[in-house]
């Protein structure tokens, strides 16, 4: 009888089976030791294939590189240390000052001003500075470029705010930040209630409806970051 | 113990190892011309399996999973090892069943059989494993051993000859 040879090979190699020896599962062992797979008694980092020295002193670098990097990059540039410095509180109180009030007529009248804000230290509050830990040279002399666009720009607005109040007729306004000026009168203008013959004086106005005094320009609170050049001082 | 492979468990793998050996050794037995090397490539084998059991999905049996792998295994070692090169002049040649006579065959020992088959050379052993044993078709053999199907049709042929011929001379 003939058999396909496919057959007869199918069968019998599927008969083929080898016993196993301890000492086969010894060398499997220590192969995964080898490679370091799994094993709950041991291998891996945290298997037990390192000392306990060994791995406190990795874990200790780590973070030692880890904080290093942060203080280098990341928050070490801005920190609160918590600097007090005072600050003025100016509070408004009722001044016993009279005011001399200038009319068309130059009559002088003196009457009680109203409730005027001056400037009064009355108490000192600490406010947190913020600092640069890194030598950072505060902001203080000579304003920047921005400081100074802000600066102009501040002043035209005021001077636009206060032409606000005058007639158009008066011609324009020259005012410069709070200080009397003398403002020439167009003599082609014909207006009746303007003497001509006086120069006019103005004067900034007390307390104008939203008026808001010209603030200073906001100090730069954060230092401006440096690169590692300056700090290895390489580059100033 | 399937459970207690995915923990990495050192007692689960050795019940593991102790089970499987012999079915795994008997295919990389197969697969490769002597002791040593079956042995290596069923360790392979057991290390992917301890190391990826994560990779076990359960859809299948567990044993065929684990089959699938020392063949894997067993034709990366080969392929790591240069095929020799085919006479492509028969690859066209038509692929005819062989037959034996089964009285006279029937009487030869398993393991004298495991030896011819270890004699073949190493790509057409590969191909007469995966094609009769493992049932693959041609064109999924010749993408495992990165051949073409006319050269995986040659092997198959040349074993199957080559294997008639040595029965002859056993008998």
């Amino acid at each position: 009888m003939k058999i396909n040879i496919d057959d007869f090979f199918r069968t019998k190699l599927n008969e083929v089976n080898f016993d196993f020896k301890p000492e086969y599962w010894d060398e499997m062992e220590k192969k995964i030791e080898q490679e370091g797979a799994g094993g709950v008694s041991g291998g891996g980092f945290f298997g037990g294939s390192l000392s306990i020295f060994s791995k406190i002193a990795f874990i200790f670098t780590t973070l030692i590189i880890i904080f290093g990097l942060i203080y280098f990059f990341g928050g070490g540039s801005q920190q609160d240390d918590s600097e007090n410095i005072e600050q003025p509180v100016v509070k408004a109180v009722p001044a016993n000052v009279n005011t001399t009030v200038k009319t068309e007529k130059a009559e002088k009248v003196t009457e009680p001003a109203p409730e005027k804000v001056i400037a009064k230290t009355t108490k000192r509050k600490t406010v947190k500075k913020r600092r640069h830990l890194v030598s950072v040279e505060p902001y203080t002399e000579k304003p920047s470029i921005t400081d100074e666009i802000d600066y102009r720009l501040r002043k035209e607005v005021e001077i636009r705010f206060m032409s606000s109040f005058r007639p158009y007729n008066l011609g324009p306004l020259k005012y410069d930040m709070g200080q009397e000026v003398d403002i020439p009168v167009d003599p082609a203008v014909n207006n009746d209630d303007v003497n001509v013959s006086e120069p006019k004086k103005i004067t900034k106005p007390d307390n104008p409806k939203d008026y808001k005094p010209m603030q200073k320009p906001i100090k730069r609170v954060f230092g401006k970051k440096k690169g590692i050049l300056y700090r290895l001082g390489l580059r100033k | 113990m399937i459970k207690g492979l995915k923990r990495q468990d050192r007692k689960s793998q050795e019940l593991i190892y102790q089970k499987y050996f012999g079915l795994m050794m008997s295919i990389g037995m197969r697969y490769c011309n002597n002791w040593d090397d079956a042995k290596e490539v069923v360790n392979s084998s057991f290390l992917k399996i301890f190391t990826k059991i994560d990779n076990y999905g359960g859809k299948g049996s567990f044993e065929g999973w684990m089959k699938r792998t020392v063949v894997n295994t067993a034709l990366d070692f080969i392929k790591s090892r240069k095929f020799e090169n085919v006479g492509f002049d028969d690859i066209n040649t038509y692929e005819e069943d062989v037959y034996i006579e089964n009285e006279a065959a029937g009487n030869i020992d398993a393991e004298d059989i495991l030896k011819l088959v270890q004699t073949l050379p190493d790509a057409t052993r590969a191909v007469f494993n995966l094609y009769v044993l493992e049932g693959y078709k041609h064109k999924e053999i010749s993408e495992k051993l990165g051949i073409s199907e006319g050269t995986s049709h040659w092997h198959l042929l040349n074993a199957r000859r080559l294997l008639k011929d040595k029965l002859k001379n056993l008998i």
